[in-house]
């Protein structure tokens, strides 16, 4: 898996908006249905990570994506 | 294929259309299913597909049918697409490269890859308009105007296409269509154009004045027109000023009489009548003057009247008043002289009457008049064109001889019909020549007779343009007479003529043609533009033109365009019918010869107008394609085709062609090498060897047919829709084609049946074998173009998901249960298998895309509560997991949370234990289990829970019942239900915001068919709820 980093929900959502556009999603063309691949999920430092696994990323993004993210921890 | 997948699954049909339905038996405040649980046909589930990410919407009847997983399993792939079957993979196979067609032709788009134009080259740079470079499929020629213009896929099926086929011109202006080479008119004939339009010279004393066109219709050139003008004015200072008897009397001088110096004075002796004149002052019959006068009478003519007329005139006074004669005191009259008279003086008589209404003047008095200040004032008059300005450069037609000016105004007022020449020396010529071997003309006119006079002519001779009487109706004759038709008088009229020297001539009459043929030739290098005449021989023209525009070039392209905006302006003009059609000058090459996608170029081309096939017919779009009626072709400029008799290809086509057709589909065949694609009239497709016809074929039938061709050396393998039994014949030994690829025929044939009749829709050529692709080719193609082909076809490519995207509530509460994260939606087509409802997988390790549904109620809602969950668990891991709830099960729990829960009894067990479960704070829950144990696992069976609770009068109590089988759970004090936090379906998640902290091994895996969440105790409908939904799935 490969993620990108952001430092709010709101900067990753804005990367998620721009790919489910470039897919071509129902929510883009119609204004109903599917918005996004992926979503972003909280990390332990309160950064958001996106799975751009299948993302087509620019060189830039390229070389920042991370393999792993340490998620929000939780009991037991 | 996929008509009851109910009957194939032995189920009964899921409307409850019978007896009571859910919402029958109580409200619930959220439900969902993929049958109807309102007895109607609600939409029940959005699904996206993964093949294409296209959504629709389904209802229950849609699910139970088969249309929805038809949907999904749709090859949507298109062509251009498409991979190659990689080997030793075990998944759809489809992960090789893409595979490359050499030529790939359609109105639709064949896939993502499709080549982008480049606007630098031909043939899109022969746009009228030169677009952007871009991914268009077909460029098209309107025949309205000649415009080419090129368009998308999308641009085709959105109506762009047809509209711009359908433009109309009713509301342009004729040099904004089409600049000319002279124009005149009284309106601006171009959206740039704002000088004067006419010079016009009035009547009344002969000055003249330029009108700008504005200027033609706000008033002002009728106010030059009529205004008041004194044309005589006589004190007779010196002598009687012109005046004269008109036929008895005498006219004289007295210097003064009766305190009055300077006075005409007229002796009547009885005989004769009396009169007098000065015929050098008009009175214009279509003028309107006043004559006013101051006299003295003698006693005779008391009580007589006075009138404007010639003595012996025997008609009435032209005045519309008679004043009385009053005797023996200086005396002022004033007569009025209207406009409009058909008949009468046309210069100044004055003279006394014995009766107002008498036809002559008096006699049989002897006694003398005198007169001071006679004055005439014309009011109203008539103006003339001097010059009709050319509105295109400055070429105006004018008239120097005020005899010869055709009038604009008449009676004080403009003519309504426009100029009007009088057909007797009225003409406008220009200063400088139009010449040309075609010479193109609009002329707006209303002619007043059938007399055969000119409308306007290029030189003295020929060519010209006359109309005529209705043996010599409208003619075009430029040295021989084209004629025909019949020239309407009376009406506004549009004339219009084609004059080809040497060619074929044309004209035409209110848009409709009239006649077409050869006119002779424009032998004359130079000539004028006469309007309203033919020079030569005076053909001078009796009626008014509106506006003539003349084009040294010919405008057959334009000429409905320029006919629109001419008799759009003009109400009563009515143009004839005109068929709007759009034909297809280019149709572009969608392959790509590189997996990088660069553009082949293998475009096919029509340059002759008369040999373009028609893509818009009488306005429509033709849906079955690009249409050839018996002479048309596209050609590329390349063979396209590589392979000789012992070489390989393979062609896909979709294409309409009656059954007694016979013509060459498309290919490269000659009469001498190369094979094309060819329908016989047997009828069947055949595969040609050169020209030859009668080798291996297959039958064909009416109607739309997808063709598919695999040549391989020697042997045609033909499909028609995707079956049929091919009938082998003869040897092939052609060699590879020399001549380019065409469509409509072959190359080298003018032969009827070498020509196709008939549409096509698509075209994908690749030199290569395609047999093991081929399925997945013609899936796509038969689905894009509704050609239904057999089941079960292309099983390769049924291994496609459908997700669901939105689970409609079907409780009236618009709570539809949403997942706009494409990752996060469950499943409900598993690579091309419904599930009977939706599939929810949690396999993703990172927990970041598992899937997850939500009802949009929290538990703070819910007090008292009902949950109903139906559907199975295929985990076998002892881990509390979430079936309908907020609930988590593993601490950090979100307090206040409610639901029903599973845990399989042990690791790898068969069967589970479902529980009630509210988690009171985030270390705390309370768990109240069933006894009645469920199978989970891979083997699992769908099962019903059913849970209702309320903080009755007695306590907190709560049902929990599972499969039927009911536990009474009661507690000391009341749940905690304050959570604000979505109700999750088979997942598990912390937080209010839904996605965070999802927890996978508290999710369970398995699929869910139906959701009910009320907002009431539903202990008394327990029993009833279960029953309908036993009755629906057979659970226990």
């Amino acid at each position: 898996m490969l993620y990108l980093i952001y430092a709010s929900e709101e900067a990753a959502i804005e990367r998620a908006d721009e790919e489910g556009k470039e897919k071509g999603y129902s929510y883009w063309k119609n204004g109903i249905g599917t918005r996004w691949l992926t979503y972003p999920a909280e990390t332990i430092d309160h950064t958001w990570a996106l799975d751009v696994t299948n993302y087509d990323l620019d060189d830039s993004e390229k070389s920042s994506t991370v393999n792993s993210y340490a998620p929000l921890p939780d009991g037991d | 294929m996929h008509i009851s997948l109910d009957s194939a699954l032995g189920r009964q049909r899921r409307l409850n259309q019978v007896g009571e339905t859910i919402s029958s038996i109580a409200t619930p405040a959220a439900a969902y299913s993929l049958r109807s649980l309102t007895g109607g046909d609600p939409k029940v589930v959005r699904v996206r597909r993964s093949s294409d990410d296209d959504e629709q919407d389904f209802t229950a009847s849609e699910v139970a049918s088969g249309a929805m997983l038809s949907y999904v399993n749709t090859q949507a792939i298109k062509p251009l697409d498409i991979k190659e079957l990689a080997t030793g993979t075990s998944d759809d196979g489809r992960n090789g490269n893409f595979i490359l067609a050499d030529a790939a032709y359609s109105l639709r788009s064949l896939g993502t890859r499709q080549a982008t134009i480049p606007n630098d080259v031909a043939p899109l740079n022969a746009d009228t308009v030169v677009p952007a470079s871009g991914k268009y499929v077909v460029q098209v020629r309107r025949n309205v105007n000649g415009d080419q213009k090129s368009f998308t896929a999308d641009e085709v099926s959105d109506g762009t296409l047809a509209s711009f086929v359908n433009e109309s011109f009713t509301s342009s202006l004729p040099l904004d269509v089409q600049s000319s080479a002279a124009a005149y008119s009284l309106r601006n004939l171009s959206s740039s154009y704002s000088g004067n339009v006419v010079e016009v010279r009035r009547s009344s004393d002969g000055n003249a004045e330029n009108f700008t066109a504005a200027e033609v219709t706000d008033g002002t050139l009728l106010s030059f027109v009529n205004k008041d003008v004194i044309t005589e004015q006589s004190d007779f200072t010196s002598g009687v000023d012109s005046y004269a008897k008109d036929s008895q009397g005498t006219v004289s001088r007295e210097a003064s009489f009766e305190g009055k110096s300077d006075v005409l004075k007229y002796e009547f002796a009885s005989t004769g009548r009396f009169g007098f004149k000065k015929t050098s002052i008009a009175l214009d019959l279509t003028s309107s003057y006043t004559i006013s006068f101051e006299y003295y009478a003698d006693s005779e003519y008391n009580g007589k009247f006075w009138g404007i007329e010639d003595a012996f005139a025997s008609r009435a006074s032209a005045a519309s008043n008679s004043p009385t004669v009053v005797s023996g005191a200086w005396t002022s009259a004033t007569l009025n002289v209207p406009s409009g008279r058909a008949t009468g003086i046309s210069t100044l008589h004055i003279r006394a009457q014995d009766a107002a209404s008498d036809t002559l003047g008096l006699t049989g008095i002897t006694a003398n008049v005198r007169f001071k200040n006679i004055v005439v004032t014309q009011l109203t008059g008539s103006g003339f064109v001097k010059t009709w300005y050319d509105q295109v450069g400055s070429n105006h037609a004018a008239q120097t001889d005020a005899d010869k000016q055709p009038t604009i105004a008449s009676n004080g007022s403009l003519l309504a019909d426009g100029i009007d020449f009088d057909g007797t020396d009225d003409e406008l010529e220009t200063g400088a020549n139009i010449s040309g071997s075609a010479i193109s003309g609009f002329v707006v006119a209303n002619l007043d007779g059938t007399a055969a006079n000119s409308l306007y002519s290029v030189g003295d001779s020929k060519p010209n343009v006359l109309f005529g009487n209705p043996s010599l109706a409208y003619v075009v004759n430029g040295g021989v007479a084209l004629s025909g038709g019949t020239a309407p008088t009376n009406t506004d009229t549009l004339f219009t003529q084609l004059f080809i020297s040497g060619g074929t001539s044309k004209t035409f009459i209110d848009g409709s043609a009239i006649a077409s043929g050869d006119a002779g030739s424009n032998t004359a290098s130079s000539d004028k533009l006469t309007i309203g005449n033919l020079e030569g021989i005076d053909r001078f023209m009796d009626g008014s033109i509106k506006e003539i525009i003349i084009y040294d070039t010919d405008q057959t392209d334009n000429r409905r365009a320029l006919e629109e905006s001419i008799a759009g302006h003009y109400d009563g003009i009515t143009l004839g019918s005109f068929s709007r059609d759009g034909f297809v000058r280019t149709w572009y090459d969608q392959s790509v010869s590189d997996q990088a996608g660069t553009a082949r170029g293998n475009h096919v081309v029509q340059t002759s107008v008369s040999s373009m096939p028609k893509i818009v017919e009488n306005g429509s779009l033709l849906t079955p394609g690009v249409k050839f009626e018996g002479a048309q072709t596209l050609s590329a400029s390349d063979p396209i085709i590589t392979a000789a008799s012992s070489g390989t290809y393979s062609a896909f086509s979709v294409q309409t062609v009656a059954t007694s057709e016979a013509g060459y589909l498309y290919g490269n065949a000659s009469g001498s090498n190369g094979t094309s694609i060819y329908a016989l009239s047997t009828p069947t497709f055949t595969i040609s060897n050169t020209s030859a016809t009668n080798l291996d074929n297959i039958t064909r039938s009416s109607g739309q047919n997808l063709l598919s061709a695999v040549y391989n050396s020697g042997d045609a393998g033909l499909l028609v829709n995707g079956a049929g039994t091919m009938s082998d014949s003869g040897t092939y030994n052609f060699s590879a084609g020399s001549s380019n690829f065409i469509i409509g025929n072959r190359n080298g044939s003018s032969a009827d049946a070498a020509f196709l009749t008939g549409s096509i829709n698509e075209i994908i050529i690749y030199n290569s074998n395609q047999s093991t692709n081929r399925t997945a080719i013609e899936a796509n193609m038969g689905s894009a173009h509704g050609i239904n082909l057999p089941d079960g076809f292309d099983p390769t490519n049924d291994k496609v998901n459908g997700l669901v995207e939105r689970w409609y509530d079907q409780s009236g509460q618009s709570r539809d249960s949403i997942q706009s994260t494409a990752s996060f939606q469950p499943i409900i087509v598993d690579e091309g298998v419904f599930q009977d409802g939706l599939k929810f997988t949690h396999a993703d390790s990172s927990d970041t895309n598992n899937k997850r549904l939500y009802v949009p109620l929290s538990q703070s809602q819910l007090d008292p509560f009902t949950y109903v969950f139906v559907g199975k668990v295929t985990i076998a891991n002892n881990q509390q997991r979430n079936l309908l709830g907020g609930t988590r099960g593993i601490q950090d729990f979100p307090p206040g949370t409610a639901g029903i829960s599973i845990e399989p009894d042990a690791v790898s067990s068969t069967s589970g234990t479902v529980s009630f479960r509210n988690e009171t704070s985030t270390t705390e829950f309370i768990k109240s289990a069933s006894s009645t144990a469920v199978s989970t696992g891979a083997s699992a069976q769908d099962f019903l829970a059913f849970v209702t609770f309320e903080d009755g009068a007695s306590g907190p109590v709560l049902e929990l019942s599972v499969n039927g089988n009911k536990q009474d759970f009661a507690y000391e004090s009341g749940l905690s239900l304050s959570s604000s936090k979505d109700i999750g379906i088979m997942n598990a998640t912390k937080d209010v915001n839904s996605a965070a902290q999802y927890r996978r091994d508290r999710s369970p895996t398995g699929i869910c068919r139906e959701i009910l969440v009320y907002d009431t105790f539903q202990s008394a409908n327990r029993v009833v709820l279960e029953n309908n939904i036993n009755n629906q799935y057979s659970l226990f």
